[in-house]
């Protein structure tokens, strides 16, 4: 073991005193840096650099990012830069269109291209997928290799997941942005299915009317962000740490399984006690409320406190909210942003009865 | 002044520095791990001046959060609030990450990020020494300004700016020069109408 720690000592101590070579420009640091800096341009600005010297003609090749952001590229222009590329591996695409119909599909090539190098990150952003005989979203959602996607088109109303597979075996990270794109619970079951190592899910689609059950469960998911959020959620995610959810008026049901949670982001939460009941085993909580709807109204959770008749419509739903509350027994640390003074203390002072150990938990507004 | 390291300049300069300071770089990390306490380690590649503005980054980081740690992941030790005195001190805060929701956390790290845009809005011949100072020495968050500012430097500019600022040669001959010319030609036109 000593021999170890010695051949390492003396190793670093060679590395310090290593001959002085002449003087040094930056065209002698060594390939790994000189990627590393072109890898923070756009790509076309890492191409140019092919003429400054000799050293340099090649390096933008072995670049491990594809990024051509914001231009109204020609497809030609495409078709050239991949033949020119060749065939080193990269591992990161980034690609914000500019929301302009893709006639020749250029973004479907620069995605197939990805694919068969293995990229890991991929960023796809606002550009319009209209109909088009080739299926891109086949092509994304079966990708061993992926380990991240932040995906959001625009102008895709008629496509739905529900036919897609998906196989994403190494999936950590998806954030999905689907505007106008209904989702149902199936596809979001499939979708979770083949995201087994997933740990952090962003969801922005719409939920169909029928207010059908959306089940959320992923053995690995670290990180959940349902906006908008669909009017009956449940969540059973055992390692579930933070949880961030915008609610409208329409939200009926909610069920939380994640004794990992440490932390709440509810905006708009109409209806703190469905929420409240089922995370009453959580640890350690810390409670982000935004009020910025409620002027006018006061939250139904208060409703105990204040002179109201309940709506028949909030009778008519889950018998759990007319239950008396069960103690929040872990709760330390409370962030309340609220506008209404009233509010507010009426709000703090519903915790208060509720945390047995009330005096203990770091209050912050 | 807690355990100091010293430091030896190319030039020949000392430098006594605090251990947090000088343990931003890994490579003096792990030297002084050892127990060779009251030896000098030699730096013959950094010079004086040089050193100097290494060892003014390092200090600024030397008990802040790296910037590049995600706020979920920061030690509630770092957390300019959270300072030991948080209330109840309980023990699943101990010396586990502290919630990301801290504004304290947030707002500390986006100063330093600021701090560090300014340290490298310097001459280019600075970046390059600071540059290949981070490479030798294996300073991460130096490494990750000093590549950025290099980065910033080509973007946009043509080549023979580009040559300028970073004293290169054109060692390509004119025929080579006129081939590679042609063959980026298709660069000329990128954009649709």
């Amino acid at each position: 073991m000593d021999n170890l720690i010695i051949s390492r000592r003396r190793r670093f101590r060679r590395h310090l005193q290593s001959e002085l070579g002449e003087e040094d420009y930056l065209s002698n640091l060594p390939d790994e840096l000189l990627h590393h800096i072109l890898s923070f341009l756009p790509t076309l600005d890492s191409i140019r650099t092919s003429v400054l010297a000799r050293r340099w003609r090649h390096v933008w090749t072995s670049v491990p990012v594809i990024d051509f952001s914001y231009l109204p590229l020609k497809s030609s222009i495409i078709d050239r830069f991949l033949a020119s590329r060749g065939g080193d591996s990269f591992s990161r695409l980034h690609f914000t269109g500019l929301r302009r119909v893709d006639r020749e599909n250029v973004v479907y090539k620069l995605v197939e291209y990805a694919k068969s190098h293995d990229a890991q990150h991929v960023t796809l952003l606002d550009f319009f997928f209209e109909q088009c005989r080739l299926s891109l979203f086949d092509l994304l959602f079966d990708w061993p290799s992926l380990v991240s996607l932040d995906l959001r088109v625009v102008g895709c109303k008629s496509r739905t997941l529900s036919k897609c597979i998906f196989r994403l075996n190494n999936l950590k990270t998806l954030s999905l942005a689907l505007p106008e794109n209904t989702i149902r619970n199936e596809s979001l079951a499939k979708l979770l299915s083949g995201c087994p190592v997933l740990e952090e899910l962003k969801l922005n689609a719409d939920y169909l009317w029928d207010d059908e059950l959306i089940q959320i469960e992923a053995p690995n998911l670290l990180r959940l962000t349902l906006i908008p959020t669909p009017t009956n959620l449940q969540i059973n995610c055992q390692k579930l740490e933070y949880l961030r959810l915008n609610p409208d008026f329409s939200f009926m049901y909610l069920h939380v399984e994640a004794p990992s949670l440490t932390s709440v982001r509810l905006y708009n939460i109409w209806r703190f006690r469905t929420f409240a009941h089922t995370v009453c085993d959580v640890t350690a909580v810390a409670i982000i409320l935004s009020d910025e709807c409620l002027s006018g109204f006061s939250p139904k959770f208060l409703a105990r406190w204040y002179d109201e008749d309940f709506d028949e419509w909030e009778k008519s739903s889950s018998s759990r909210i007319n239950e008396p509350l069960e103690p929040l027994e872990h709760l330390e640390r409370v962030s309340v942003n609220m506008k209404s003074k009233r509010i507010r203390s009426a709000f703090l002072k519903t915790l208060s009865d509720r945390v047995p150990t009330w005096d203990r938990a770091v209050v912050s507004y | 002044m807690g355990k100091t390291i010293k430091l030896i300049s190319g030039d020949g300069e000392m430098f006594e520095v605090e251990e947090a300071v000088a343990f931003q770089s890994n490579i003096i990390k792990s030297l002084a791990d050892e127990d060779n306490a009251d030896d000098c380690i030699p730096l013959p590649r950094v010079d004086s001046q040089i050193l100097s503005k290494v060892l003014e980054f390092c200090r600024k980081h030397a008990n802040s959060p790296s910037v590049h740690t995600k706020f979920a992941a920061i030690p509630s030790e770092l957390c300019p609030k959270h300072d030991g005195s948080a209330a109840g001190a309980s023990s699943s805060e101990s010396s586990s990450a502290h919630s990301e929701t801290c504004r304290a956390c947030y707002d500390a790290v986006m100063k330093l990020v600021q701090w560090d845009l300014e340290f490298v809005k310097v001459d280019l011949d600075l970046i390059h020494h600071l540059l290949k100072a981070a490479n030798y020495l294996d300073i991460e968050d130096l490494m990750f300004m000093a590549v950025e500012g290099a980065a910033n430097a080509i973007r946009g500019n043509n080549p023979e700016e580009i040559r300028k600022l970073f004293d290169l040669e054109n060692d390509f001959t004119p025929e080579e020069e006129k081939e590679i010319l042609k063959e980026y030609s298709w660069l000329d036109d990128p954009f649709e109408p």
